[in-house]
């Protein structure tokens, strides 16, 4: 039932692309440049163990987009971010993250931009096997690292806020997963510093 | 400038990594698994009733695994189910572990179907007092878990009855972390990690990737069709395919929401 919702959710989505397409859809105002550090379910990871609790990971991401007029002060903003893969023990793992993002962008002000839009967050881990010797009760065993490239998709709603400096600008973005279901709602968040080059 | 993006670029972070219980990283084949008390065990050693015990399965599930987006596994739990063959004093040995058998001849705890936890008191099953309890997943149908057995360690002398109800609560988790196919990490802030720490919150990043290796979010849909099933080839490995379903109902969202825009502002 809920594909058949999604499926007409889609195709009327790319009907309604397709009449929305004007010249001006397709003469875009800006490519822009995205250096920023991406932090991973805010608030919900722990990460010592007195019960601390992750609020800030350094991740270094880099992405790139587009600025479409599309009417007033609102704008079309695709985009697409690489969160650079985390190295793990060894290189046992590596993790990468990839944002297919679309948001729509509002400029209130000359130097505000708010955004509302989505992405689909694209969580690749490739592992290269191996084993380790770890503690275990009182004896030791022997574990194994992942050996597969796997790949978890999520649909996240995101908002954002962006303050803009002539051809700058510096961005908190956020992403909630999993928005309609409570128990799996986690929030992650980048920090941007955005460059646009105007065309 | 471009001296600072290049080490800002550089700069990756170094962590540990989650490990699985063997080397061909063995899941459930649904991910939807049900975790149970098995109905006629007995934890009076270490101090509870088997109600006690299985009112703390639901925090260990909803508290840690469940909350997870990017991994589709739903622990639910079940309740009591119907008594396994010596659950309550036999050996629990892996089906590969042939000596286990061997020495363990009739006491050898029968395989289950799903999760099921129980006290046992044989000791050659924790080698030592300190050991809170033992997991193993003792039914397979083929490179799958079909069934796992979690036994508390209620020996005589068993400590697990001076932990808090907190501290309980993640001893299970942990044990449900190995019953659903993970090993332990070297990361302290990880719940597989080989020990119980100061305080648990949460789940640690190690966890949190393990799980979503072993059960891939794959058809997400904003959360609506996170109960939907894994695509795996034949042997049982999760697919990579082109995420049709999320672009589809990303691009509607979107579209939806730029028409509602433009309505408005006719309006």
């Amino acid at each position: 039932m809920f594909r058949k919702i999604l499926l007409t959710l889609t195709i009327m989505a790319l009907s309604t692309a397709a009449f929305s397409a004007s010249d001006s859809f397709f003469n875009y105002k800006a490519i822009y440049f995205n250096l920023g550090t991406h932090t991973e379910f805010y608030n919900a990871v722990q990460n010592d163990d007195s019960g601390g609790l992750r609020k800030f990971d350094f991740a270094p991401t880099v992405g790139i987009g587009l600025v479409f007029p599309a009417f007033e002060n609102w704008r079309y903003l695709p985009e697409f971010n690489w969160v650079l893969p985390k190295t793990y023990e060894e290189s046992n793992i590596i993790v990468n993250t990839f944002m297919y993002r679309f948001d729509m962008g509002y400029d209130p002000l000359e130097w505000l931009r708010l955004r509302i839009g989505t992405s689909i967050i694209h969580l690749n881990q490739h592992g290269r096997g191996g084993k380790a010797t770890m503690r275990n009760g009182n004896e030791t065993s022997t574990f194994y690292y992942p050996s597969e490239n796997r790949s978890s998709l999520n649909n996240t709603f995101d908002l954002g806020v962006e303050t803009l400096f002539n051809e700058y600008a510096i961005r908190l973005q956020t992403y909630t997963y999993s928005i309609l279901k409570k128990e799996q709602r986690q929030l992650s968040y980048t920090l941007f510093f955005t460059y646009y080059w105007e065309n | 400038m471009i001296k600072f993006i290049i080490l800002f670029l550089t700069l990756t972070s170094l962590a540990e990594a989650y490990t699985f219980n063997n080397n061909f990283e063995s899941s459930f084949k649904d991910h939807n698994v049900k975790v149970y008390v098995d109905e006629l065990t007995t934890c009076a050693n270490v101090g509870m009733t088997i109600y006690e015990l299985n009112d703390l399965i639901g925090p260990a599930i909803d508290k840690y695994w469940n909350r997870v987006p990017t991994s589709n596994l739903r622990l639910k739990s079940g309740g009591f189910r119907s008594a396994t063959t010596n659950i309550n004093d036999g050996r629990l040995c892996a089906p590969t572990d042939d000596d286990c058998i061997t020495t363990a001849g009739a006491t050898v705890i029968a395989p289950v179907e799903e999760i099921i936890i129980a006290c046992n008191t044989e000791g050659l099953n924790f080698g030592g007092d300190n050991v809170l309890a033992v997991t193993i997943p003792n039914n397979f149908s083929g490179k799958k878990i079909s069934g796992a057995v979690i036994v508390i360690n209620s020996t005589l002398t068993s400590i697990f009855s001076t932990l808090s109800k907190a501290d309980k609560i993640g001893v299970i988790s942990h044990e449900i972390g190995h019953a659903i196919g993970l090993g332990h990490t070297d990361d302290s802030a990880a719940l597989m990690y080989y020990k119980t720490v100061n305080q648990r919150k949460a789940l640690g990043a190690d966890d949190m990737r393990g799980v979503s290796y072993l059960y891939p979010m794959q058809i997400d849909g904003f959360g609506l069709l996170g109960g939907c099933g894994t695509i795996t080839n034949a042997r049982g490995t999760p697919l990579e395919k082109f995420p049709f379903w999320q672009m589809g109902a990303s691009l509607a969202v979107m579209i939806l929401l730029s028409e509602l825009l433009k309505l408005l502002k006719r309006s």
